[in-house]
C-alpha cells in the first residue's frame, strides 16, 4: 500500500474510532414508561416492641448453664404494619411490612413506587400496626400478639402506654391518607411520614 | 515438532489475528494500538489521574451539578479537560476489552497466568465502579439513574437495615455527606487500582507499563482533539421529583442500565454473578486437558554452567540461581514450575543446551533439525523456514514450497539450529516470528533478534554468514508479509555465491584455528 494512502487511511480510521467513542459516550436513552407518573411511598416509623414470654420447665432450666437460668424467657420484635394502597379504588398493595433487621427489632421502613398514568388520581392509603396491643417498649409480658382494636377507647393502661410511646418517639398505630393527586407525565409524588404532624403527608417537587 | 499450546485454530484467535493484520497494515506493527492495549490502559489511567486532579480543584460537594457546569463553562481549559477525563475513561474500557480478548484468544489466561487474568477481571470491576462514582459526582439525570439503580441493587443485600433507596426519594435534600462518600470512593478506588495493577504484572519480569512515546502522545493528542471538537455537555440536573426522560447515557459504563431497569434486582445479581463467575473461571475452561498441557522447563544440572543467561532472559521470572548440590562450586539454574508457562525462551538462551521444557531442550531441537535436514535435503539455493506456529508461517501458501521447521515461539530457536541448517546445505534460513509486541511468550522476537544480530548469549556464531540468515516478523494473519519477505530473501540468497566448498572449508578452518570442534553437537 502506498505510504501516503496508508497514513490517510490510518487518520480516517482513527477519526472514525474517536467519533464512535464520542457517540457511544452519550447515547440518548429514554426510559421505558418515561411518560408515566410515579406515586412514591417512603417513610420510616418506630414501631412498638412486642414480646412473648414463656416460663421454662425445671428440666429446661437444668439444661442451661447456671448463670443463664432465668425462669422466664422473653423474645421480642417490633410489631409489623399492614400497608394498604388504593388508587382510584383499585388495590395496588395490601401487604404486611415487617420491621427491618434479622430479628425484626429495627424501625419499620416503607419504600414503594407505583407507576400511574398522568392525571388526577384518588389515592387512599392505610398503614396500620398489626398485633402488639399497643404495649410499649419493655411492656407487655405474655401474649401481645392479638390485633389492636382501634374502635375501642384505650384503657387506662393503654393510655399510659401511649404517653410512653410519645416519649420514645414511637409512631402512631394507624396512619392514613386520602387525597386527590394530580400528576403530569414524569412527575413523582411522594407520600411520607411527617414526625412533627405525626401523619402521612403528600410532597411534591 | 512439539507444540506447547493448543494449535491456533479457534475462532477467537482467527478474529484477533485478522484485526491485528488490518491494524498492522494501517499503523505498522510497531505502532499497532491493538498490540499495546495493556500499556494503553495504564497510560489512560495516568491521564485520568492528571485531569481528575484538575477537576477536583473546582468540584464542590455542596453544589455538584453547578460546580461541574462551571467547569464546563471554562472554554479554554475546564471544558476540554473534562472532555479528556470523560473520553479517557471510555477509552480505558475499550482498551481493557481489547486486552482481555487478546489474552483469551491467545490462551494466555491459564496456569501461572491465571493470577493476571483474575486480577485483571477485578481491575475491570474496580474501573467500572470508579466510572459509576464519577458519573454520580456530576449529579445530572444520568447520575440520578445510576444512583437510584445502584441503590436498588444494594437494597437486595441483607446487610442494610434501612433501604438505601430511601436516600433518593426526595424526602430531604441529598446531604453533602453522600457526595463526600462518593468522592472518597472515586479517589480511593484508584489507589486500589495501583495495588491491583502491581498484582496483575507481578509474574512478569519486565512489564511494559507505557506504550512507546509516539503512540502515547498520539493517543493523548487524539483524545484532546476529540475533547475540543466534541465538548462534553451538561445534561439536566437530577431532580428526584421527576422521572429522567431523555438521558445521555455513557454506554461504556452504563450499558447494562437499559437491560436492568425492568428486572428485579435479585435477578440482576444472579445474572451478573453467573457472568462474573464465567469470566473469572476462564483460566479453568481454557486450559488444555492434562495430557495436552506443555511440560515445564527443567535444568540439566550437569550441563548448566551457572551463567545466569536463562534467568536474565526468562520473561516470567521463573528461573533463579541456587547453590549447586553436586559438589561443584558455583551456581546452577532452578526453574520454579509455579511460574513457568512453558514458553521455551530459555531454550534459546542456553549455550550448553542445559535447560528447556522436557523434550524441547536445545539438544532435542538440534536432533530434530538434523532429522529435518536429512529429510528435506536442502540445496544451496533453497531457503528453509523456521517458523513460530502462531506466526504467518502456519500458512502453507505463504511458504511457497519452502521446508518449514515449526516451533512454538521464535524465541525458542537455538542459534545452533540455524547454523546446523546452513551447514546441512540450505542456502538461507528465514526465521518467522510474530511482531515483537504480539509474542505470546512476551520476549521471543526480542531475544531472537539480540541472539542473531547483537551477540546476546547464546549468540549466533561469528562464523555463520549473516547474509544467509534473516528474521521476519509476520503476524498470524499476514501470509502476504511472509510471502514477500521469502521472495526477497530467496532472490538475495540466489545472488550469493553458493555456500560451496570454499565457504565450508573456511568455516572448518576457522573452527580449527579457534581450537573448536567443527562438529556442532560436540561444540555445543
Amino acid at each position: 500500500m502506498n505510504a501516503a494512502l496508508r497514513v490517510a487511511l490510518a487518520v480516517i480510521v482513527t477519526g472514525i474510532g474517536l467519533a464512535a467513542l464520542a457517540a457511544l459516550s452519550a447515547v440518548p436513552y429514554r426510559e421505558p414508561g418515561a411518560g408515566d407518573a410515579v406515586l412514591r411511598l417512603s417513610w420510616r416509623v418506630r414501631g412498638i416492641r412486642v414480646q412473648e414470654c414463656r416460663t421454662l420447665t425445671p428440666e429446661q432450666l437444668e439444661k442451661l448453664p447456671p448463670h443463664m437460668r432465668r425462669p422466664e424467657v422473653c423474645e421480642g420484635r417490633i410489631a409489623p404494619y399492614r400497608l394498604h394502597v388504593r388508587v382510584d379504588g383499585r388495590v395496588l398493595q395490601d401487604t404486611l411490612v415487617h420491621a427491618a433487621g434479622a430479628r425484626e427489632d429495627r424501625p419499620v421502613y416503607v419504600f414503594r413506587e407505583f407507576r400511574v398514568a398522568p392525571g388526577v388520581h384518588r389515592v387512599a392509603l392505610l398503614f396500620v400496626r398489626e398485633g402488639g396491643r399497643g404495649k410499649g417498649r419493655g411492656e407487655g409480658k405474655g401474649g401481645g400478639e392479638e390485633g389492636e382494636r382501634q374502635d375501642e377507647p384505650p384503657t387506662r393502661d393503654e393510655a399510659h402506654g401511649g404517653e410512653r410511646r410519645e416519649r420514645n418517639g414511637e409512631s402512631p398505630a394507624r396512619l392514613e391518607l386520602e387525597a386527590d393527586v394530580s400528576l403530569e407525565a414524569g412527575d413523582v409524588a411522594l407520600i411520607t411520614y411527617d414526625p412533627q404532624q405525626r401523619a402521612l403527608v403528600l410532597r411534591r417537587g | 515438532m512439539h507444540t506447547t499450546t493448543p494449535a491456533p485454530r479457534h475462532a477467537s484467535w482467527r478474529i484477533l489475528a485478522r484485526l491485528d493484520a488490518w491494524a498492522n497494515r494501517l499503523y505498522g506493527a510497531r505502532w499497532n494500538p491493538l498490540y499495546h492495549s495493556g500499556a494503553i490502559v495504564v497510560a489512560l489511567l495516568l491521564v485520568l489521574l492528571a485531569t481528575g486532579l484538575y477537576l477536583l480543584v473546582f468540584y464542590r460537594l455542596g453544589a455538584p451539578w453547578a460546580s461541574v457546569a462551571r467547569i464546563t463553562e471554562q472554554a479554554w481549559l475546564g471544558r476540554w479537560i473534562r472532555g479528556l477525563h470523560r473520553f479517557s475513561s471510555d477509552a480505558v474500557v475499550v482498551a481493557v476489552a481489547v486486552h482481555a480478548f487478546r489474552m483469551y484468544a491467545q490462551r494466555r489466561s491459564w496456569g501461572p497466568r491465571a493470577l493476571a487474568w483474575v486480577s485483571g477481571v477485578v481491575l475491570l470491576a474496580v474501573i467500572f465502579v470508579c466510572g459509576w462514582t464519577g458519573y454520580v459526582m456530576v449529579w445530572d439525570v444520568q447520575a440520578q439513574l445510576l444512583a437510584v439503580e445502584g441503590a436498588r441493587f444494594l437494597d437486595v443485600l441483607p446487610i442494610f437495615s434501612e433501604p438505601i433507596s430511601r436516600t433518593f426519594v426526595g424526602e430531604r435534600p441529598l446531604p453533602s455527606a453522600f457526595f463526600f462518600l462518593n468522592l472518597f470512593a472515586h479517589i480511593a478506588l484508584p489507589i486500589g487500582l495501583i495495588l491491583l495493577l502491581w498484582l496483575h504484572v507481578s509474574r512478569v519480569a519486565r512489564p511494559v507499563l507505557l506504550p512507546s512515546r509516539p503512540l502515547l502522545w498520539g493517543l493523548v493528542g487524539a483524545l484532546i482533539l476529540l475533547a475540543v471538537l466534541r465538548p462534553v455537555g451538561m445534561a439536566p440536573e437530577a431532580n428526584l421529583f421527576r422521572l429522567p426522560d431523555r438521558v445521555p447515557l455513557d454506554l461504556f459504563y452504563a450499558f447494562w442500565l437499559p437491560l436492568t431497569r425492568r428486572l428485579p434486582a435479585w435477578s440482576v445479581w444472579a445474572v451478573g454473578g453467573v457472568l462474573a463467575l464465567v469470566v473469572v473461571l476462564v483460566p479453568l475452561w481454557t486450559r488444555p486437558r492434562p495430557e495436552a498441557r506443555p511440560a515445564k522447563s527443567v535444568v540439566n544440572e550437569r550441563a548448566c554452567t551457572g551463567c545466569e543467561q536463562c534467568m536474565l532472559d526468562c520473561p516470567f521470572d521463573a528461573i533463579t540461581m541456587v547453590e549447586r548440590t553436586d559438589g561443584r562450586a558455583g551456581m546452577v539454574a532452578r526453574v520454579n514450575p509455579d511460574r513457568c508457562v512453558s514458553c521455551g525462551i530459555c531454550i534459546g538462551s542456553c549455550a550448553p543446551m542445559a535447560i528447556g521444557p522436557v523434550g524441547r531442550t536445545g539438544r532435542d531441537q538440534l536432533a530434530l533439525v538434523r532429522a529435518f535436514v536429512e529429510r528435506e535435503r536442502p540445496r544451496a539455493r533453497d531457503v528453509v523456514v523456521i517458523g513460530c506456529e502462531w506466526s504467518a508461517a502456519r500458512h502453507d501458501a505463504a511458504l511457497g514450497g519452502a521446508p518449514l521447521f515449526s516451533l512454538p515461539c521464535a524465541g525458542n530457536v537455538h542459534t545452533s539450529s540455524i547454523e546446523a541448517m546452513l551447514r546441512g546445505g540450505a542456502g538461507g534460513v528465514l526465521v518467522v516470528a510474530c511482531p515483537a509486541r504480539d509474542c505470546r511468550s512476551r520476549e521471543g522476537p526480542r531475544w531472537l533478534d539480540q541472539r542473531v544480530w547483537h551477540g546476546r548469549e547464546a549468540e549466533l556464531q561469528e562464523r555463520v554468514d549473516r547474509r544467509r540468515v534473516r528474521v521476519v516478523e509476520a503476524a498470524g494473519a499476514e501470509p502476504g508479509v511472509l510471502a514477500a519477505a521469502l521472495r526477497a530473501f530467496r532472490d538475495d540468497v540466489a545472488a550469493l555465491a553458493a555456500p560451496g566448498d570454499d565457504d565450508a572449508a573456511d568455516l572448518i578452518r576457522l573452527c580449527r584455528a579457534r581450537g573448536e570442534d567443527p562438529d556442532l553437537e560436540e561444540a555445543s
